[in-house]
């Protein structure tokens, strides 16, 4: 019975210990979604690193096919936010419905994208209307 | 005749049911006709299923646009094979063909277990019938259809997600033998009966992850052969588990127990299966992968508590049946064993937490957060490397004296860092493959010879070379260059020859191609090619990037752009890939091997 005591109070002390750490881990690797009217509306640290979510105007897209920078705007309907990437633009970037971007807001007002996400990759679904 | 699909599936869904509560009756009072009865009614719905399926498979090749589903996902000029592989791009054909593979399942294995996979059956048929229908008609047909996606247009397309689902669906039938072997009065010891259900499931979920990640992996913007998206999670967590049960199965087999763990590894194997499909179907989270919103999210959830609350009542109500056979003798190899499936556990409770976590703290805060990949890495390469340790050292200490077994660490670890190896992550797992391989050699030549062992080998060697494949991506390198034709690129140990664009029309489209001269010193290791097409009508090109794969490294080429004389490259080395597809080929003949013949097992 002693034994089994010892045992339960070192497995519960791994538990909270691995929890502890599981915990740390995860302060240091969650990035934040924000809305494009959170981000608008200012009060975001610059330099913080941020995931945004939104649909994309598909007009607003200034690409250049002889160039690697893209810009775009994405939208939620009643506010606007311009990124810009200058990486190679993901495969059917344009037929894109809902993006995710990550990366900071730069002082101009503008979002330097460092990691692109096409929610379009949806591989088995297609849009609504069938894409 | 599509409403004869529509059909099909009401009444394999009434039969099902008829089955289901006909056995059950039966098990209380024998009545041999209404058992008889209650056989053919799970016979007839598992052929009328097959039915269902042949008539869908049939509108998609003969371009029947009367349906919404066909017209969603082909068009009249898709090729034959991409109008096959249509039936599992979409939700309600992907969902019918589990079923269909459940169907099959059920023709093969006896009626004790269809009770189960009836039960399992009638959850999908009644998603197909009242939630999202395959044979959903419009009210005009229309003169074509939307098409597959093109980046869907792959051979990724026809090899990767059936073969997933197939594992899915094996996986039901050790589940199934688990449960009936709860509600039997005598202990039936399902374990060995699954164990080829167990493997080809295995196989079948192992070759679908890698043959993703393969897809993945030449896919521009698709994060490379892993990128821990919550959809890439939700496959690696059942495969987790069942990695887990494999192992637990061996102790079992030889009398050290793990009877209980056995029962909670399949069960949670196989609910773990639909939680993938829940996780990828509900839009619950955010994913690069993400289907389309779908409002089959609470029906799936409730098929996953109402399995779950079975398997638990019947686990505490036979929980006698755990502590039979278990003698709890724990060997060395049992050791290892438990370690291993005690990591894979851990490991898959880590991952489950971060893909649930973005939920549970939107649930919780109202706010919507995203676990990076960093996440995943940091919590878990420490239990990887216990993994790989456990798999590796395993053979030297149960061959060697501890003595030798010492001496050969220190000495891989010595010789490699001699070698060059720096960066400590390397270190470590480059000593644990070189280990791993080195003790599998011993293994082989001491140990007994049999087919089983053979199997086993291959399998934890194919492992092993997919981690030493996985350890080179510390060794990435990424450039972006802007060349001018005649320009010498210098990366790492490789030298690229550009010599400028090449544009050229094919059929309707506009390509512009550059190949670069790949050297390594003074020897030439060939030309790497890429290109971006234009196409009419369509404003942004398609990239079509290059990759020269070699055992040292693979090199990624993407033609990003140019302007007058200056073109703007990506070049990507990315060491020791080749490695894991290599390594994973030798996992899949292990396991055939394995699977050979089961009564060695």
């Amino acid at each position: 019975m002693k034994t089994q005591n010892k045992l339960i109070m070192i497995s519960c002390a791994g538990m909270l210990l691995c929890t502890t750490l599981l915990f740390y881990v995860l302060q240091t690797t969650t990035t934040y979604y924000y809305t494009i009217d959170e981000v608008m509306a200012g009060g975001i640290k610059r330099q913080q690193e941020m995931r945004v979510k939104g649909h994309l105007d598909p007009t607003s897209i200034a690409f250049d096919p002889m160039g690697p920078t893209l810009t775009f705007t994405l939208t939620d309907g009643a506010n606007q936010l311009t990124a810009i990437y200058d990486r190679p633009a993901p495969e059917h970037f344009m037929h894109a419905d809902e993006v995710i971007i990550e990366g900071i807001l730069l002082p101009a007002g503008y979002f330097e994208v460092r990691k692109l996400m096409l929610q379009c990759a949806s591989r088995y679904e297609s849009q609504e209307g069938g894409t | 005749m599509t409403w004869l699909g529509t059909v099909s599936l009401w009444i394999s869904f009434l039969s099902a049911l008829y089955a289901i509560l006909g056995a059950a009756y039966c098990h209380r009072a024998k009545n041999d006709w209404l058992l008889q009865s209650a056989k053919m009614a799970s016979l007839g719905s598992a052929l009328l299923v097959l039915l269902a399926s042949g008539i869908l498979w049939h509108a998609l090749l003969s371009g029947n646009f009367w349906l919404s589903y066909v017209v969603d996902y082909t068009q009249r000029d898709l090729a034959w094979y991409y109008k096959l592989t249509a039936f599992w791009a979409g939700q309600a054909g992907s969902l019918l063909f589990w079923l269909l593979i459940l169907s099959l399942i059920s023709l093969r294995v006896s009626f004790g277990l269809h009770q189960v996979l009836n039960s399992i059956r009638a959850c999908f048929l009644f998603l197909l019938i009242w939630i999202i229908p395959p044979f959903s008609q419009l009210s005009v047909p229309l003169p074509d259809g939307f098409g597959l996606h093109s980046m869907l247009q792959n051979i990724g397309m026809i090899i990767h997600p059936p073969l997933i689902l197939l594992g899915y669906a094996l996986f039901s039938v050790p589940f199934a033998l688990a449960i009936v072997s709860m509600t039997q009065t005598v202990n039936i010891g399902w374990e060995h009966l699954a164990r080829p259900w167990l493997l080809g499931a295995w196989l079948a979920l192992t070759a679908g992850i890698i043959t993703g990640g393969q897809w993945a992996y030449t896919e521009l913007g698709w994060g490379g052969y892993w990128a821990w998206d919550p959809v890439e999670n939700a496959s690696l967590l059942p495969w987790l588990t069942a990695t887990a049960l494999l192992h637990t199965c061996v102790i079992e087999r030889h009398g050290s127990g793990m009877k209980g763990w056995n029962y909670l590894l399949v069960c949670t194997t196989f609910l773990l299966t639909v939680f993938s499909t829940f996780i990828t179907r509900s839009g619950i989270v955010d994913s690069v992968h993400a289907f389309g919103q779908s409002p089959i999210g609470p029906y799936l959830l409730a098929m996953i508590l109402l399995f779950m609350g079975y398997s638990i009542y019947l686990g505490i109500h036979r929980q006698k049946v755990f502590t039979i056979d278990g003698t709890n003798v724990t060997t060395t190899r049992a050791a290892f064993l438990k370690t291993s499936a005690l990591v894979l556990c851990a490991i898959s409770l880590v991952v489950f937490f971060g893909t649930i976590m973005p939920v549970l703290f939107q649930v919780v805060t109202g706010r919507t957060i995203s676990i990076q990949e960093s996440f995943y890495n940091t919590a878990t390469i420490p239990l990887w490397f216990v993994l790989l340790a456990s798999m590796s050292l395993f053979p030297l200490v149960s061959k060697l004296s501890g003595r030798s077994t010492l001496v050969a660490i220190v000495g891989v670890v010595i010789a490699l860092r001699l070698a060059g190896v720096e960066h400590y992550i390397a270190l470590l797992a480059f000593s644990l493959v070189t280990l791993g391989v080195f003790g599998i050699i011993i293994d082989y030549r001491v140990g007994t010879r049999n087919r089983n062992r053979c199997g086993a080998h291959l399998v934890h060697l194919g492992i092993i070379l997919i981690a030493l494949g996985i350890t080179g991506s510390v060794y990435n390198q990424e450039a972006l260059v802007f060349v001018q034709p005649g320009d010498f690129i210098e990366i790492e140990q490789y030298q690229f020859e550009f010599t400028g664009l090449n544009p050229y029309r094919s059929g309707m489209h506009t390509h512009v191609g550059t190949s670069l001269h790949v050297l390594q010193g003074n020897s030439s290791l060939g030309r790497i090619s890429a290109e971006k097409i234009f196409h009419p009508n369509y404003p942004q090109p398609t990239s079509r990037i290059g990759i020269l794969s070699r055992l040292r490294a693979d090199i990624h080429l993407t033609l990003t752009g140019w302007e007058q004389d200056i073109t703007y490259l990506q070049i990507n080395v990315k060491p020791l890939v080749a490695w894991i597809w290599l390594g994973s080929y030798i996992l899949y003949l292990g396991i055939i091997i394995l699977l050979w013949k089961p009564s060695l097992l």
